[in-house]
């Protein structure tokens, strides 16, 4: 019985090995992967080509929405540019639509929403409901085991997240495997990951100039309500991406006043039976 | 619709009118300025506009559509080639140009000629992917936009999007959190991001807070010989000028709902939406 | 599995160690009345107040809370093939319902947050380990299903229990485990007491969350959907023009057949 488990075990161990790891791909991505497992980089991007209008369909499923933040109504099939900063524990993830963005920040054991306005050469800082104070609720480590990493809008989530190790990302999220590489005409280079889920199909194509990450472009193909194969495309400039975390987005802003309703008493009172 | 109609008969009329009120002994020479002026109109057709809401149902869009006609043919800056809106789905239209560059796209991806697909005319910045994301510069299907273009001998199609309609303060709707719910419910309801689910939470009323009837909808003009889209805005407005009627069943043709902010919220994104157009074109920002 | 008995004796504090022993005798009454639908459960977490209420019984399913002690809200309602949300109008009881059918269209009004609703309905995380399969419980792709690592007795916050362990792997692309959720079931003399959840990831254990269960049994009281009586019903928003206008359609009252035994 017991050499029948150590085998079995062995074998598992075996069979996760001789799973296509994006990995096998020694190329331009790893440094840049590398970056996003130590948790210790600063990305803005630009989309240029935002998705269309889909109604309710990304709540549904919580693995594709968690942590994820939704477009403003109001700037619904607008392109928008964003950035995200980790370090170590902390992390920052912005989206931002024409001046206006919306900010998440993880601070250790607490996280923070608010809002940036634009003006002129400085960024205003509000909370979500437009005053001084922001909400500090705990942050759930498991969630982001359970459901993925977010990295801003669904979108751009996905087209970062497929840059992870398989280690990292949970199961049941479509698999990335690595297709191929290759120069291109105008000098530029490029690394090609392809998946196909009950999602549909999609491609990823990771362009660089040299060894710097400049482009990502996705081509992804499902079918419409009516059974129709429809093509959509996306677009993300990369404008940096580098492992130095730009530590002044790390900090809650000073004019943010701090509601904090993190704290679980867990179990600092005497309960005996009941409570 | 016989109102339909003749709201269009009066509005051409009025252009007409103001026209030929200009005809006067003291301004004879202005007068043939203007009429030398205005046969450089930029001939343009418009497109029924497109219902990205989910209230898709109610035919908004050929209303809307119809308003935006009537302000464009007041204001005389365009010679509109056809006195209604074309009464086609552009996004239909576009799918069915592009479905079978979907399937060989599909295709090569399958077979691993990735470079085929992204390397593509589809996949240049320029090109945009549907009607409604299109942003200014980028470009339409040349294809089809040309063939609309010259099936009804215009320069330019002017088509739009209705992004948003509905009561109540949506503008940041996703985003509001209850400051006054407690990290009870917050905690320990798994995998709810931090965005998600805390609006409306503190919500126990169904109507939503009456800031009036809101519209959101983009206008774009776009050249039909390459597609381009020359330009692009978007309004957005609010119309709170009738109280709430208790009637509780309407039909979308009902005659009462031209009383209610809804079709008042659309015919002033209308006018917003051509009074931009009118203004870039004066001011020099936009010449068709 | 043999890696999870090593990731256990790795861990000092909380984990089972040893040979796999049987679930408390009281587990397998929760898990019946779990599975069978026929339950009434009150729960609050440690540290929050405020008391949440599942009544489970002939295919219905109540949902509703007392944040303070005082009176109970309803939450949400499931029954036949109709999901129901409440709210006041003008200080008054009302309802909305959807066909579940249409749970996923996109005509739904986001304000409605019929998603929220739906959750509302499911049981506590903690609790679905005694009833995986649950209706109205849905669990992320990347968690395994609880298995049971063994019973012992714990000491927490100065009183004894006995516990029983499951163990749920949260599962990685790459056919490893990123992590584990525990649950430590607290029972004292036969009955449930508490539940505490832990994360366990990369050598280290953290406490997520103890849910204190006030009350489980399977006996649902007579008057259980009582509160459900006369309540002015409308229609979901799903796009049509009293959507647009907001002015909802009445389809009936809730109550009466519904509460019929």
């Amino acid at each position: 019985m017991r050499i029948k488990k150590w085998i079995a075990a062995a074998a598992l161990g075996a069979l996760a090995l001789c799973l296509p790891f994006d990995t096998a791909s020694a190329g331009k991505l790893d440094a840049y992967r590398n970056m996003l497992v130590a948790h210790n980089y600063t990305i803005s991007y630009e989309n240029i080509t935002p998705p269309e209008r889909i109604h309710n369909r990304d709540v549904v499923d919580m693995t594709y929405s968690f942590g994820r933040i939704p477009t403003p109504q109001n700037y619904a099939q607008k392109s928008y540019s964003g950035m995200i900063v980790a370090q170590g524990e902390k992390r920052y993830v912005e989206v931002n639509y024409g001046g206006e963005s919306r900010i998440s920040l993880r601070q250790a054991d607490k996280t923070f929403s608010f809002k940036g306005i634009a003006k002129k050469d400085k960024v205003e800082y509000k909370g979500m409901n437009g005053g001084k104070e922001v909400t500090a609720l705990k942050f759930h480590p498991e969630n982001e085991l359970l459901y993925g990493e977010s990295f801003g809008t669904s979108e751009v989530s996905r087209l970062l997240g497929a840059m992870l190790p398989a280690s990292s990302i949970p199961a049941g999220l479509p698999v990335y495997q690595y297709v191929g590489a290759g120069n291109l005409g105008n000098g530029l280079s490029y690394e090609d990951y392809r998946a196909s889920s009950s999602a549909g199909l999609e491609a990823i194509r990771y362009y660089f100039d040299g060894t710097k990450l400049v482009r990502i472009a996705s081509a992804s193909y499902d079918r419409d309500e009516k059974g129709n194969l429809v093509g959509h495309k996306c677009i993300l400039k990369i404008k940096d991406f580098s492992a130095v975390p730009d530590a002044s987005k790390l900090a809650l802003p000073e004019n943010l006043k701090v509601v904090d309703h993190s704290q679980q008493d867990k179990g600092k009172k005497k309960h005996g039976f009941g409570f | 619709m016989m109102n339909k109609s003749m709201r269009l008969f009066g509005a051409v009329a009025m252009g007409a009118a103001l026209f030929l009120s200009q005809a006067g002994a003291e301004a004879a020479e202005k007068d043939a300025a203007a009429v030398e002026a205005s046969f450089h109109t930029p001939t343009c057709v418009l497109m029924k506009f497109s219902d990205d809401t989910r209230f898709k149902a109610l035919e908004s869009n050929e209303r809307f559509s119809d308003l935006v006609m009537e302000k464009l043919l007041e204001s005389g800056k365009v010679r509109l080639q056809v006195q209604t809106p074309i009464n086609k789905d552009v996004e239909d239209m576009l799918y069915n140009e592009r479905s079978q560059e979907f399937i060989d796209a599909k295709r090569a991806i399958e077979s691993g000629d990735l470079s085929a697909v992204f390397e593509g005319q589809a996949f240049s910045d320029e090109t945009a992917n549907t009607f409604s994301t299109a942003e200014q510069g980028q470009i339409i299907t040349p294809s089809l936009t040309g063939r609309i273009g010259k099936e009804n001998e215009a320069e330019y199609l002017i088509h739009g999007t209705i992004v948003e309609l509905g009561k109540g303060a949506w503008e940041d709707m996703d985003f509001k959190m209850g400051m006054q719910v407690g990290a009870t419910v917050l905690n320990n309801i798994p995998g709810l991001g931090i965005f998600g689910s805390i609006a409306s939470m503190a919500m126990q009323n169904s109507h939503k807070n009456d800031e009036g009837f809101g519209v959101v909808a983009d206008m774009r003009i776009i050249r039909a010989a390459d597609g381009k889209v020359v330009w692009n805005k978007r309004a957005s407005v609010r119309s709170k000028k009738t109280k709430n009627i208790g009637i509780s069943i309407y039909s979308k043709d009902s005659a009462e709902l031209n009383e209610t902010d809804y079709v008042k919220a659309l015919e002033k994104a209308a006018g917003t939406l051509v009074g931009d157009m009118v203004k870039d074109i004066n001011e020099h920002r936009l010449s068709l | 599995m043999n890696w999870k008995k090593i990731a256990a004796v790795f861990m000092a504090c909380g984990l089972m160690t040893g040979a796999a022993s049987a679930q408390q005798p009281a587990a397998e009454s929760y898990q019946n009345m779990l599975q069978q639908g026929k339950f009434q459960l009150e729960y609050t977490y440690e540290g929050e107040s405020g008391l949440t209420r599942i009544t489970t019984d002939k295919g219905m399913r109540l949902v509703d809370k007392q944040p303070d002690g005082k009176d109970w809200n309803l939450e949400a309602f499931a029954a036949g093939d109709k999901i129901y949300q409440f709210y006041y109008e003008d200080k008054k009881q009302c309802a909305k319902s959807l066909p579940l059918n249409l749970l996923g269209s996109s005509s739904l009004s986001p304000d409605e947050r019929w998603d929220k609703k739906q959750q509302a309905l499911s049981l506590p995380d903690e609790l679905s380990v005694l009833s995986w399969q649950d209706k109205w419980t849905s669990h992320p792709g990347s968690l395994s299903a609880p298995a049971f690592t063994g019973s012992s007795q714990r000491n927490v916050d100065g009183a004894d229990y006995d516990c029983d362990q499951y163990l749920c792997d949260i599962r990685n692309q790459a056919g490893g485990v990123s992590g584990q959720l525990a649950y430590n079931f607290l029972y004292h003399e036969g009955k449930l007491m508490k539940v505490q959840k832990y994360l366990l990831h990369q050598g280290q254990e953290q406490l997520l969350a103890t849910l204190l269960v006030v009350k489980l049994d399977g006996t649902v009281p007579e008057d259980a959907f009582a509160s459900l009586d006369n309540i002015p019903l409308y229609r979901a928003d799903l796009g049509d023009i009293n959507d647009l206008l907001d002015v909802p359609v009445q389809e009936g009252t809730l109550g009466g057949s519904i509460n019929a035994h």
